[in-house]
């Protein structure tokens, strides 16, 4: 849980399954089979957010956007929650 | 802000000349005089010289000191940082340090997980990932400040580069992965080993079409095979490497010591066939320690320094 979800943009596959946490896109190191580098028996997490996101009736472009810098502070909290917060301090 | 290139691949590269940069193999060196060899060894034949960071996750020569001695001999270097052993408190301190030694050229990569190389009990750091590695040293290059505000003493010049990989999957986001990038900051690419023309062939025109024919400086990787049973092992071993069955085949139809040179000779006509694409901007060759084979492919294609600049 890292507390700042993004899901609508990554086809609701949640980047930080990836071994790598990588949120803006798959590594390189992507197996022929589409497998994950890392965990050779996982489909890699950016092949199914991938596929998904193209399947979304909304927010099938947000794959594209640049996620910025984790904020590292917030994992293990709610997203919601923060999401809410940041509002109310609006 | 002045608009001068700032280094010798942004030149050429904002000139649109053919381009030429190879990889050196950081040597198991406690002395700079290996890699020195190794890099002048390469130096006639390319504009600029990549550093790798401490790749396949086996630890190297240090990528910050390697380009400084590089520097010394009056060698540009592109150095390489990824996103493996840094966060970003170390990311920024080196970027800053690369820079006062002279370093203008950074590539910045994801990095392979640490389970590849010879140390996998290690902890994996991923902080950043490449994108974010690219707006965090755009960052400090475009406003002169840590992420945190704090601020330098003036605005470094750095020309960023960024990677890319058309040959695994999911391909059809391959071309807007770059694009991403280069929106996060990426000036150029490097590609990972060319092997499969058609493959890249696919990308280039699906890139071409996505910038209305002007994609940002991509320089194409590739590299000479040493024997059938090499590609096998670069295949199966090298994380993000496709090797096609078709070119081991055509390895293999020779006895083995033949084979060094029908692999020469098979990366010789896949760098011909590079030539004559639009929307490629140059090489980029990476010969796993095998720097010699550099200037026989160079050669064979008349794209030495001396031949591409007449």
């Amino acid at each position: 849980m890292c507390g700042q979800c993004i899901l609508h943009s990554t086809g609701m596959v949640c980047p930080m399954g990836c071994p790598k946490t990588l949120r803006n896109g798959p590594c390189g190191g992507v197996r022929s089979d589409g497998n994950c580098e890392i965990k050779p028996d996982m489909k890699c997490v950016w092949v199914r957010a991938w596929d998904n996101s193209t399947q979304m009736a909304v927010f099938t472009e947000s794959i594209q956007d640049i996620q910025p810098q984790l904020d590292r502070s917030l994992s293990g909290t709610s997203a919601w929650i923060n999401e809410l917060g940041k509002k109310n301090d609006e | 802000m002045t608009n001068k290139p700032v280094s010798n691949l942004a030149q050429r590269l904002e000139k649109g000349l053919f381009t030429v940069t190879a990889e050196v193999t950081l040597p198991d060196s406690i002395e700079k005089e290996a890699l020195v060899a190794r890099a002048k060894m390469l130096e006639p034949y390319c504009d600029a010289i990549n550093i790798t960071d401490s790749t396949g996750a086996v630890p190297h020569f240090s990528n910050i000191a390697a380009a400084s001695i590089l520097i010394e001999n009056d060698i540009e270097p592109i150095i390489q940082f990824s996103c493996r052993d840094r966060n970003r408190i170390a990311v920024q301190a080196d970027v800053i340090g690369a820079h006062a030694m002279g370093v203008r050229n950074i590539f910045c990569v994801t990095g392979d997980g640490v389970q590849t190389g010879d140390h996998p009990e290690a902890k994996p750091v991923f902080d950043l990932d490449s994108v974010t590695l690219l707006t965090t040293i755009n960052h400090l290059k475009t406003k002169g400040k840590f992420l945190s505000g704090r601020e330098l003493d003036a605005k470094p010049d750095l020309y960023l580069g960024a990677a890319v990989n058309p040959f695994v999957p999911p391909f059809e986001q391959r071309a807007l992965r770059l694009l991403k990038k280069q929106k996060a900051g990426a000036s150029f690419f490097q590609s990972q080993y060319c092997f499969d023309i058609e493959r890249f062939e696919t990308f280039l025109d699906r890139l071409m079409e996505l910038t209305k024919g002007s994609p940002p400086p991509l320089l194409v990787g590739v590299g000479p095979l040493r024997s059938a049973r090499f590609a096998r092992w670069l295949r199966e071993n090298v994380p993000g490497v496709a090797v096609p069955d078709s070119i081991i085949e055509k390895i293999e139809k020779y006895p083995r010591k033949e084979q060094q040179k029908a692999g020469v000779e098979a990366c010789i006509e896949i760098v011909e066939t590079i030539k004559t694409l639009t929307g490629v901007a140059g090489i980029h060759v990476m010969a796993y320690n095998w720097e010699s084979s550099v200037s026989e492919i160079i050669e064979a294609t008349g794209l030495s320094k001396t031949a591409r600049n007449i």
